[in-house]
C-alpha cells in the first residue's frame, strides 16, 4: 500500500506548492519529479516544494529533484525548497546542486549551510571529500556529536534477510535507523546511516537479485554506541567500485550517485565479493 | 636260694638236688608265662615232688572281692590222682586240668556235687565237697580271724604249721576276737622262726581256735600240713597248702623254708597272671570310658547320648541298673520339655523359645526327673515319679554333690534307700551331674548282686557323671545353637523379604507406584494375592490402592465409599478388639511392630466421636476370621468382596494412622499365622515411613511444580487479537524447573507484556535465579513498562544479586493487544523470528543490549514493530536452535524455514510441532531446556469501540 509521496496544491496567491511526504528512494523519486512538472505546468510561479514531510531521500530522489529544478529553470520558474532538513541541504551541497533550489527561510531544522563544515559548498572539492571518505580517513567534520552515546555502553545487535524485493529495500533502511534511532543520535547522524542503507540496500536488491525475489539480502548490523557497523549481502556478481567514477561537480547522472552519497555520508566503505556483494558501512557515532 | 652250708648228707643233697631240679623247672615254667592254672598247677606238681609231700593246693586271693579263691592248682598224692604223673607232664597238662579253675563249674568232676554259684556262700565255710577235684569255685571271705589260713592270706602270720590231728571242734562256727596283736607285722620269709614261734604261739594259746577256722573239708582231716603265704610284692597273693597226711611225715621250719622259693615263684607267677589280668581290665575300662565318652561327644540327641552312655555303663560295668535324673527347674515350660522319652520328637526351637535353657536353670530347690533308665526296667510306679533334690538316694547326692556309694542296702531301713530296696538293689552309687557347679542331674547306677562295688566302677561311674555333664552342656548348646540357627534363618528370610519389599519400595518415587509396591508386598509375605489399602483420613476411610483385582474390581474398589460409620466402627474395633480379646487370632501388642502404639487422634467432626471412647485407643494388627462375625456383617462390601478371613495392618508412623491395609485371601477363611502377621506387620510399619516419605515427596513436588507454573503464564487465555501458543521441556527430568523460562502477563496499562528467558545453568540453581529473574521483571515492568527501563533496571539487579558468573538473556516486549505494536527489547536473547504476513517473509527482531548480569550500567534500547493480521512472532530458547546431531546444529535457518511451513497454524500446533521436530532431528537427545513461545496476530482484528 502506497501512499502518494507528493501532492500538489495550488496556491492562492499564485505558483503551487508540492507537498513531499514519506520516504523518496528509486521507486517514487519519479513521482515527486512528476508532480513538480505538472505544478510547474499548470501554476505559476514560484513552485515550492515542501519537504517538512519528507522522511527520507537517497540519491535518487535527489536527481529527481534536481531533474525538477532544472525543468523549472528551464521554463523560467523558480523551485523554491521549504522545509530543507539539514541533511537534504548538506547532500544538495555538498553534491552541488544547491545552486539550482531556493531554499525557503522558513526552515523548520534551521541549520546554517555553515553549521555543516565551511566550504564543503564548493563543488570543486567534492572528489576530495570522497575520496577522503573512501580512504578510511574519518572526517571529523562528518562524525556527529553524540556526548550521550560516548559514555554509554552499548551493544545492539540485528540480523535478518530481506527478500530480493524492491519494496522491502525500505525495510533494510528502517531496521538500520531504528537502531540508531533507538540511541537518539542527532539527526544528521540518523540520515547520513540511513542514506548510506539506503543506497547499499537498494543496490543490493536492484543489481544483486536482479528482481529474483527468491534471493535473499542479508543485513547485519551492530552497534557498540561508538561505532556503527552495517553489513550488506547479496548473492549478486558484484562490481568494482572503483571503476564507478566520481560524479562530476553539479553533473546529474543516474547510478555512481548512490556510491559517492554513501562514500561521502559514512566514515568507511569497503566492498567484498564472497560467495556475492558485501558492503560494509562503518560510521564513528562519536568524535 | 642260698647254698647249703651244713655239712651234707647224702641223702640231704639228693634231697636239695631234686628240690634244686625242680625249682629250676618251675622256674623255666613261670617264665615260660604259660596260662597261670597251668604253671601253678605245674608248681603243685614240683612242689610234691621236690619236697616229698602228698598234697599241695595252691589258693589264691581275690583282693578286689576279699576271698581267697581255690583251689587254683592242686597236686594230689600220687596214690589218688587221677591224672597220673603231673610230673612228667612238664607243664603240658591234660585236657581236664587246663580246663579246671578258671571256670568255676565247668571242670567239676562227675560225682561230685559241685557248689555252681561261685560267689553264693555268703558266710565262712565249706562250700566244697569232701573230694578235692571237687573244690574249683571255691571261694571263703577274707575275714581276718576267720580262720588260720586267713589270718595267713592276711598277713598275720607268716605261715602256718599244723602236726596235730584236726579237732573236730574246730570249726567255722567258732567266732571269737581276732588275734591280730600277736603278729601286727607279717615277718618276712627270712624270718622263719618269728613266724613259727608267732605261730606256735598260737597253738599256744589259742590253738583250737586258730586251727579251727582252718576250714575246708579236704584239710580237716590232713595232718601234718602247712600253710604257706604266695608272697607278691606288695601283698600276699595266694596261699599254698601242703600236707604229708599219706607219708605221715612231719612237716618242719626246714620244709616251710624250703617251700618258699616255690611258693615265691607261683607269687610271681600269681601276680603277673593278676598283672596281666589288671591290665586287661583296665584296658577294658578304659576303653569302655572312652566309649562312652565318644558316644557323648557324637553330636546326638541328648535323649539318645543319656540312653547310650547307661548302655554303655551296664556293658563295661557289672552293675544292673543306671538311671539319670534331670534337675528341673520347676517351670511348666521345662516340665514340658523334659517329660521322658515321649518328647524326643519336640523340636529344639518349640522348646527353647527363650534363651535360658530350661535345663540350666538354677532354680534353689530344683526336682529330679527320671530322664533315662537303662538295665532293669523296676516295676515299680514311685521309682519313676520325680522328687525333690534331697530326697532319696540320688537327691542326697544331687544336694551335696558329692558321690554317694551306699551299701548293703536291703539292710539299710532309712527312707531314702526305700525305693533302691524295694527294687532290690544292694548297692547303688550316686554321682551328681555338675557343670561348673551347677546341678544338671545325678547319675544313678547299682546292683543286686552281693558284691560290693569296686572302687573302680565308682570311679567310672563318677566319670562317667562328669562326662555326662559336660555333654549335656554340649547337647543343650548345641540344641540352642540349632534353635537359634533355625531362628538366625527365618529371620535371615524375613529380613531379606523385608529388603526386597523395601528395595522395591524405595525403588518408587511417586506416591501411586509406592502405595502400589507396598501391596504387592503385603499380599505377598502373608501369601495372598489381595491387598487393598485405605486412605485414613479422619475416622473416613478412602479407598487408596489395591492389589490383585481385576481392572473392573479396581474401578469397584475405587468407587467404594464407605460410609463414616462403617470406618468409625472399624476403626474402633481395630483400636479396641484387644481390650475385648475375643477376636481371634489378634497378635498381642507386645508383638506388633507397627507403632505398638498408633493412636488415631479423636476425631472431631465425625458423628461417631463419643463411641469412639474417651481417650484414644491403639491401633493393632487384627486378624479377622469369620464373616458372620462383626464388622464383617457391618460391612457389607466386604462379604461382596468374598472376604472370610482378614488381616488387617494399621499404616501408622510416629502415632499417626494414615492408612489401613487389608490383606486376604478372596472366598478362604485363611488362617494367617503368627510368623506371617509379624512380617506383614513389619512390612506394614515399613510401608507407613514410605508413605509418610512419599507423601512428603508429593508435597516437595507439589510446591515445585507449583514454582514452576508460577514461572509459565497464565494469562494465556485472552489476548484479543491474538493467540498464544506455548512450550517446554526442561533438560533435566527431576528438576521440573529449568533455566529457561518465559511469562505472560497482564500491565496495568491494559498492555501484556512478554517475556523468554534463558538463565545460564541448569536445574535448580537455575530454577531460583528464574524465579529472582521472573519477579524482578514483574515488579519493574509494572512500574515503568518499557523494555529499554525494565532490561537496564534488570541488569542492575541481576548484576548485583546474582553469582558473578550467572547471567540471563531476556527477551522482553510489551504487546498493545488492539493495536498490535510490540515494544521490546532483547539482551542478548536469541532473536526471535517475526513472520510477516503481509510481506511474506520471516524476518528476525533486533537484540538490543548485551545479556542482563554480564556488566552492571549497560544501557538496553527499546524497539517498536507493528503486528500486523497474520504475523507470528516466535520466541524460543538456545535449546531449539543449539539441538545437536552429532556436529550438525538444528540452526536458526531451520527453523525459520519451519515456521514459513507451519504458518497457517495455530500457535499451539505450531510450537508442539516445531518441538517434536527438534527433538526428532536430535533423536530424542536434546541436552537444554527447550522453551517456545508464538504469538498470532489473528487474520481477523477486532478493534475497540471507539468512545
Amino acid at each position: 500500500m502506497e501512499i502518494p509521496c507528493a501532492t500538489v496544491e495550488l496556491s492562492r496567491e499564485g505558483g503551487s506548492r508540492v507537498h513531499v511526504h514519506g520516504d523518496i528512494d528509486f521507486r517514487n523519486a519519479k513521482v515527486v519529479r512528476e508532480a513538480v512538472h505538472s505544478a510547474a505546468r499548470e501554476a505559476g510561479d514560484p513552485i515550492v516544494l515542501d519537504l517538512r514531510s519528507l522522511t527520507f531521500i537517497d540519491s535518487s530522489g535527489i536527481s529527481a529533484l534536481v531533474r525538477a529544478a532544472r525543468v523549472a529553470r528551464e521554463q523560467g520558474q523558480t523551485l523554491r525548497l521549504e522545509g530543507v532538513s539539514q541533511h537534504v541541504r548538506y547532500l544538495l551541497s555538498a553534491a552541488g546542486f544547491a545552486r539550482f533550489f531556493q531554499m525557503g527561510d522558513g526552515l523548520a531544522c534551521g541549520l546554517r549551510i555553515a553549521d555543516w563544515g565551511s566550504g564543503r559548498e564548493e563543488g570543486g572539492r567534492l572528489g576530495e571529500a570522497a575520496a577522503a571518505s573512501t580512504a578510511c580517513t574519518p572526517d571529523p567534520q562528518s562524525a556527529i556529536r553524540n556526548p550521550q552515546a560516548a559514555s554509554r555502553r552499548v551493544w545492539q545487535h540485528a540480523c535478518f534477510a530481506i527478500p530480493g524485493r524492491i519494496e522491502l529495500v525500505s525495510h533494510i533502511r528502517k531496521r538500520v535507523s531504528e537502531m540508531l534511532e533507538s540511541m537518539a543520535p542527532d539527526e544528521q547522524l540518523l540520515e547520513a546511516v540511513r542514506l548510506a542503507v539506503g543506497e547499499a540496500a537498494s543496490n543490493a536488491v536492484r543489481h544483486g537479485c536482479r528482481g529474483d525475489e527468491r534471493l535473499l539480502v542479508r543485513v547485519q548490523s551492530a552497534t557498540d554506541g561508538d561505532t556503527l557497523v552495517v553489513e550488506i549481502s547479496d548473492p549478486g556478481p558484484g562490481f568494482n567500485p572503483d571503476e564507478v567514477p566520481c560524479p562530476e561537480v553539479g553533473e546529474l547522472r543516474e547510478g555512481g550517485m548512490g556510491i559517492y552519497f554513501m562514500r561521502l555520508t559514512m566514515d568507511h566503505v569497503t566492498y567484498s565479493f564472497e560467495g556475492g556483494t558485501t558492503v560494509r558501512l562503518v560510521k564513528r557515532l562519536t568524535e | 636260694m642260698e647254698p647249703a652250708v651244713i655239712a651234707p648228707e647224702p641223702a640231704v643233697i639228693e634231697g636239695r638236688m631234686r628240690r634244686l631240679e625242680h625249682l629250676q623247672d618251675v622256674c623255666r615254667v613261670v617264665s615260660s608265662a604259660l596260662d597261670l592254672d597251668q604253671v601253678l598247677q605245674f608248681i603243685c606238681g614240683a612242689v610234691r615232688d621236690g619236697l616229698d609231700l602228698d598234697r599241695v593246693v595252691i589258693y589264691s586271693i581275690d583282693h578286689r572281692t576279699q576271698r581267697i579263691i581255690g583251689p587254683r592248682a592242686v597236686a594230689p598224692p600220687l596214690s589218688d590222682s587221677p591224672e597220673g604223673d603231673l610230673e612228667c607232664s612238664d607243664g603240658a597238662m591234660s585236657p581236664a586240668w587246663s580246663s579246671r579253675g578258671v571256670v568255676p563249674s565247668s571242670g567239676a568232676p562227675p560225682g561230685d556235687s559241685p557248689q555252681s554259684g561261685a560267689r553264693s556262700a555268703a558266710t565262712p565255710g565249706i562250700t566244697g565237697c569232701s573230694g578235692w577235684s571237687g573244690w574249683s569255685g571255691w571261694s571263703m571271705e577274707l575275714r581276718r580271724g576267720a580262720s588260720a589260713a586267713t589270718d595267713v592270706a592276711l598277713g598275720q602270720a607268716p605261715y602256718y604249721l599244723c602236726n596235730e590231728a584236726a579237732d573236730p571242734s574246730d570249726l567255722p562256727e567258732v567266732r571269737g576276737p581276732v588275734p591280730g596283736g600277736r603278729c601286727p607285722v607279717p615277718g618276712g620269709p627270712d624270718e622263719p622262726g618269728t613266724g613259727h614261734r608267732a605261730v606256735s604261739r598260737s597253738d599256744e594259746g589259742r590253738s583250737e581256735f586258730t586251727l579251727g577256722a582252718l576250714v575246708w573239708a579236704g584239710f580237716q582231716t590232713e595232718r601234718p600240713m602247712a600253710v604257706v603265704p604266695l608272697r607278691g610284692r606288695t601283698q600276699i597273693v595266694g596261699l599254698m597248702l601242703v600236707s604229708t597226711a599219706v607219708s605221715g611225715r612231719r612237716l618242719s621250719d626246714q620244709t616251710i623254708e624250703d617251700l618258699r622259693p616255690f611258693a615265691e615263684q607261683a607269687a610271681m607267677a600269681i601276680e603277673q597272671a593278676n598283672f596281666f589280668v589288671e591290665s586287661q581290665r583296665r584296658v577294658g575300662f578304659l576303653s569302655a570310658l572312652l566309649q562312652i565318652s565318644t558316644s557323648l561327644n557324637s553330636h546326638s540327641e541328648l535323649t539318645e547320648l543319656l540312653q547310650g552312655a547307661c548302655d554303655k555303663l551296664l556293658e563295661v560295668s557289672g552293675l544292673q541298673i543306671a538311671a539319670i535324673y534331670l534337675a528341673e527347674g520347676g517351670s511348666p515350660a521345662t516340665d514340658e520339655g523334659m517329660r521322658g522319652k515321649g518328647d524326643e520328637v519336640r523340636a529344639p526351637a518349640s522348646t527353647l523359645p527363650s534363651s535360658p535353657h530350661p535345663l540350666i536353670s538354677s532354680s534353689p530347690h530344683p526336682s529330679l526327673r527320671l530322664h533315662t533308665i537303662a538295665g532293669m526296667r523296676p516295676d515299680l510306679p514311685e521309682f519313676y515319679e520325680p522328687f525333690r533334690v534331697g530326697e532319696r538316694l540320688a537327691g542326697r547326692a544331687a544336694l551335696e554333690r558329692l558321690v554317694i556309694v551306699s551299701r548293703n542296702l536291703q539292710q539299710d531301713p532309712s527312707k531314702a534307700a526305700s525305693i533302691a530296696r524295694r527294687i532290690g538293689l544292694r548297692t547303688v552309687v550316686c554321682a551328681p551331674l555338675l557343670l561348673r557347679g551347677e546341678l544338671l542331674g545325678v547319675l544313678t547306677a547299682g546292683t543286686v548282686n552281693d558284691v560290693g562295688l569296686t572302687g573302680e566302677e565308682t570311679d567310672v561311674v563318677s566319670s562317667v557323671a562328669n562326662q555326662l555333664a559336660a555333654a549335656i552342656a554340649n547337647a543343650r548348646l548345641l540344641e540352642e545353637t540349632r534353635y537359634r540357627m533355625v531362628e538366625y534363618q527365618r529371620r535371615g528370610d524375613e529380613l531379606s523379604l523385608l529388603y526386597h519389599i523395601s528395595r522395591a519400595v524405595v525403588g518408587t518415587i511417586g506416591l501411586e507406584e509406592r502405595l502400589r509396591v507396598i501391596a504387592e508386598g503385603l499380599a505377598e509375605v502373608t501369601g495372598t494375592t489381595r491387598c487393598a489399602i485405605f486412605r485414613v483420613d479422619r475416622l473416613c476411610l478412602l479407598p487408596w490402592v489395591s492389589y490383585g483385582d481385576t481392572p473392573e474390581e479396581k474401578r469397584q474398589f475405587q468407587a467404594l465409599d464407605v460410609s463414616s460409620v462403617d470406618a468409625a466402627r472399624l476403626l474402633r474395633r481395630l483400636m479396641s478388639a484387644r481390650k475385648r480379646g475375643h477376636l481371634s487370632g489378634t497378635t498381642p501388642a507386645g508383638r506388633c511392630p507397627p507403632s505398638g502404639g498408633s493412636r488415631l487422634r479423636p476425631p472431631t467432626k465425625v458423628p461417631l466421636t463419643e463411641s469412639v471412647g474417651p481417650g484414644p485407643g491403639a491401633a493393632t494388627v487384627q486378624v479377622m476370621r469369620e464373616i458372620d462375625e462383626e464388622p464383617f456383617s457391618q460391612v457389607p462390601w466386604l462379604r461382596a468382596w468374598g472376604v472370610r478371613s482378614a488381616l488387617w495392618l494399621p499404616l501408622a508412623y510416629q502415632n499417626r494412622l494414615t492408612g489401613l491395609a487389608l490383606v486376604y485371601q478372596p472366598g478362604e477363611a485363611r488362617i494367617f499365622p503368627a510368623e506371617q502377621v509379624r512380617l506383614a506387620a513389619a512390612v506394614a510399619n515399613q510401608a507407613a515411613i514410605a508413605i509418610r516419605a512419599s507423601q512428603a515427596y508429593e508435597h516437595e513436588r507439589n510446591v515445585a511444580e507449583t514454582l514452576q507454573r508460577s514461572f509459565m503464564p497464565t494469562v494465556a487465555a485472552r489476548l484479543r487479537n491474538f493467540d498464544l501458543g506455548q512450550t517446554y521441556h526442561p533438560a533435566l527430568k527431576e528438576a521440573q524447573v529449568g533455566g529457561d523460562f518465559y511469562d505472560v502477563f497482564w500491565l496495568p496499562n491494559g498492555r501484556v507484556a512478554l517475556l523468554m528467558a534463558d538463565v545460564s545453568g541448569k536445574g535448580l540453581a537455575a530454577a531460583m535465579q528464574t524465579a529472582m529473574v521472573k519477579y524482578m521483571l514483574r515488579a519493574y515492568a509494572v512500574e515503568d513498562p518499557s523494555p529499554a527501563s525494565v532490561l537496564a533496571r534488570l541488569n542492575q539487579a541481576v548484576s548485583a544479586f546474582s553469582d558473578p558468573d550467572l547471567f540471563v538473556t531476556a527477551f522482553y516486549g510489551v504487546l498493545c493487544p488492539n493495536s498490535g505494536q510490540l515494544q521490546y527489547g532483547n539482551a542478548g536473547h536469541d532473536s526471535p523470528i517475526l513472520a510477516l504476513k503481509e510481506h511474506r517473509y520471516c524476518t528476525s527482531l533486533d537484540i538490543t543490549g548485551p545479556a542482563l548480569g554480564m556488566e552492571p550500567g549497560m544501557t538496553y534500547f527499546s524497539r517498536t514493530i507493528e503486528l500486523t493480521p497474520g504475523d507470528l512472532l516466535l520466541l524460543y530458547t538456545d535449546g531449539i536452535t543449539n539441538a545437536r546431531r552429532g556436529d550438525e546444529l538444528f540452526g536458526r535457518e531451520r527453523l525459520v524455514a519451519l515456521l514459513a511451513e507451519l504458518e497457517g497454524l495455530k500457535p499451539a500446533r505450531i510450537v508442539s510441532q516445531i518441538y517434536r521436530t527438534v527433538r526428532a532431528f536430535a533423536e530424542g537427545n536434546l541436552s537444554d531446556d527447550c522453551a517456545l513461545l508464538a504469538l498470532k496476530a489473528k487474520e481477523a482484528w477486532k478493534y475497540p469501540a471507539q468512545p
